[in-house]
């Protein structure tokens, strides 16, 4: 906005053409910091993907010092013009193995989910409004689990910051769906492939609630960036949570058919 | 069987790839009141495993094995061995076929399993009918968009068990389930079939099918030459459909069936609710609260403990650490005016193991009522759970 503005007055002291086309392309490339667009830069730096398989390891730590290990599997299928699919099947602790879970997202309205539940090949749908509750019992909320879908947020304000010696945005949005457990997040997204290296969440009574440091970006092939190892840290209750994804697989080829519901009674 | 299974076994073993979870439940029962029949126990120790082996021999075919035992202290009636699961799969271009012995999961409710009929239930484990007998079958399933047809052929009727003299749970005098007797001259070897259509539009989730064949639930006789009591297995046609309605925090269900026996044609159903709350505490506490109506035409003449019942629960689910649970349950009957209570709390302890305590509590319960014979039964049970 700054640059725009000395550029503007420098406009007007010229009379030349020139000036004001000038004036009109540093002040479009200055628009570039629409939260909006660099929300969307962002998926789509995410996107283009198609299928893929990635396994996670959870790690719970509490205030106390102890730790807690969950390990999962999850196969996801791109969706054009709609939220993607996602399978997740639980693998540890071993209560829960053979758990799994099938989430048909959607940009508008509810998320469609499943819950396979092994001991009696029970497959029960469930209601996704529960978006605030803890995944797990970890840091991560079911909303911090989703895939970003920039439709569902509005964005407030895009700047430049540095953050550790490097100029990156800084992106303020507010959740537009239901449910949410956050009033607003900032996001601090890197200049260069747009996903975040942090992440700031505001509770209801908009106070700093979480933390969550993203690293060790790789691009795959497809051209799409994933982070590798992320932490959640609760401000509140400084209990925290690391989720490391490890073998990721993009050339799995999964179609519409491998996330139908009737699948849950077969995954293993 | 035990030749297959041993074939099968060290087949798996020999090439490494087989995927194998066990895990080990020591649990114990006491009873508190006075047996209301000789001979039955008041405490109840038993220990049970479950193995599960899974194996895929090709790009479209896999092997899953499931083995389940108890040995239990006090009624050697409880002691028994299943295959729950022995299943070969192939995964066809447009369909799916499994042939073998498995487990198929029917419906929406919560308190009872009214369309659910494809297996015996094991009434060892568990009176209300949650845990299921394997069942030899060929089924072939034809998933579509958001749609699919099952078609099962089921060769072979699992009969299902009773509790011994010691045993507590059982009906006044004991069942010989080796006497059982048929309808069908084939007996167990009536070949039985079902064909199911299930999918789901938006918020809503649907079931319709059609089962022939042995009923599973007998009717418990009288034989006076031998003063035992013996199951008789009738032949059946049920026409059973289930539905939910899927909303924010409300899940709306419905079983409903009609059945054709050669003694009795009625109808039976079971409708309610689930409401979530979530959030409730800082440490983020989940509760539901469940209510379900059940209702049998048959009323007073039916065997079902669920002929005019009001459901209420509620489970209270803590997200915390060690996935503590809590579930309780009231079964109230209009017309014998019994209240069957369940709790249920269970909790991790680190990865491995798990724990958990339950109870059953009959109270106020009427003369006519088939669970009358379990009124001096009301019981605590703790258990404990190791996975490796």
């Amino acid at each position: 906005m700054l640059l725009c503005r000395s550029i503007h007055i420098a406009s007007s002291i010229s009379k030349f053409v020139a000036g004001a086309v000038l004036l009109l392309s540093v002040c479009a490339a200055a628009s570039d910091l629409d939260p909006q667009v660099l929300m969307k830069e962002r998926k789509q730096n995410y996107s283009g993907w198609g299928s893929s398989e990635v396994a996670l390891t959870m790690t719970l730590h509490t205030a106390s010092g102890q730790l807690s290990v969950r390990k999962l599997r999850t196969q996801a299928l791109e969706v054009e013009n709609d939220g993607d699919k996602a399978l997740t099947i639980f693998d540890e602790p071993m209560d829960v193995s053979g758990v799994a879970l099938l989430t048909h997202s959607h940009i508008t309205g509810a998320d469609d989910q499943w819950l396979f539940l092994p001991s009696l090949k029970r497959t029960k749908r469930i209601s996704s409004s529960n978006k605030s509750g803890a995944f797990m019992g970890s840091e991560f909320a079911f909303e911090d689990m989703s895939s970003f879908e920039y439709e569902k947020y509005k964005g407030i304000s895009a700047r430049e910051e540095m953050m550790d010696g490097k100029s990156v945005y800084l992106v303020e949005m507010e959740p537009d769906y239901k449910d949410s457990g956050y009033t607003r997040m900032l996001t601090w997204l890197d200049k260069n492939h747009k996903q975040p290296l942090k992440v700031e969440f505001y509770d209801r009574k908009n106070t700093l609630l979480k933390t969550l440091i993203l690293s060790d970006y790789r691009q795959y092939p497809n051209k799409a960036w994933r982070a590798h190892v992320l932490k959640m840290k609760n401000i509140q209750t400084n209990k925290d949570t690391e989720l490391l994804f490890s073998n990721f697989n993009f050339t799995v080829s999964l179609n519409d058919d491998d996330f139908n519901k009737n699948v849950l009674n077969r995954i293993r | 069987m035990k030749k297959v299974m041993f074939l099968l076994l060290s087949i798996m073993a020999s090439t490494g790839f087989a995927d194998t979870k066990t895990s080990l439940d020591l649990s114990h029962r006491y009873f508190w009141e006075e047996p209301a029949y000789e001979g039955q126990a008041s405490e109840q120790t038993s220990l049970a495993f479950q193995t599960e082996m899974y194996f895929k021999s090709s790009a479209t075919d896999d092997f899953l094995v499931n083995l389940f035992g108890r040995v239990d202290s006090a009624d050697s009636e409880r002691d028994h061995i299943d295959v729950r699961e022995l299943l070969w799969r192939h995964y066809g271009e447009n369909y799916q076929l499994d042939a073998g012995v498995g487990i198929v999961y029917w419906g929406v409710a919560e308190s009872q399993r009214l369309v659910n009929v494809i297996n015996q239930r094991d009434s060892l484990e568990d009176v209300l009918g949650n845990v299921a007998l394997g069942q030899p079958m060929i089924k072939l399933e034809i998933p579509l968009d958001s749609s699919q047809w099952e078609i099962y052929l089921l060769p072979y009727f699992r009969e299902r068990d009773f509790a011994g003299e010691e045993g507590r749970l059982r009906t006044p005098m004991v069942v010989n389930a080796d006497h059982a007797r048929y309808e069908s001259a084939q007996e167990e070897q009536h070949v039985d079939y079902a064909l199911r259509y299930s999918g789901n539009y938006e918020n809503i989730d649907y079931g319709i099918a059609y089962f022939e064949g042995t009923q599973r639930d007998p009717t418990l006789m009288y034989d006076s030459m031998l003063n035992e009591l013996y199951p008789f297995y009738s032949q059946m046609k049920q026409l059973g459909m289930d539905f939910q309605y899927t909303g924010d925090t409300w899940l709306w269900k419905l079983e409903a069936l009609y059945r054709d026996t050669s003694n009795d044609q009625y109808a039976a159903t079971v409708f309610g609710f689930e409401k979530s709350f979530y959030g409730i505490s800082d440490s983020g506490a989940d509760i539901a609260w469940l209510m379900e109506y059940n209702w049998d035409e048959r009323k007073k003449r039916s065997p079902s403990y669920f002929q005019n019942d009001l459901f209420s629960g509620i489970r209270w689910v803590l997200n915390n650490t060690d996935g503590t649970e809590l579930l309780v349950g009231i079964l109230y009957d209009f017309d014998y005016e019994t209240h069957f209570s369940r709790l249920r709390l269970n909790s991790r302890i680190g990865a491995d193991w798990a724990v958990a305590m339950e109870a059953y509590l009959f109270n106020n319960v009427g003369n006519d009522d088939p669970l009358k014979a379990a009124e001096n039964d009301d019981f605590i049970q703790l258990s404990l759970k190791y996975y490796f």
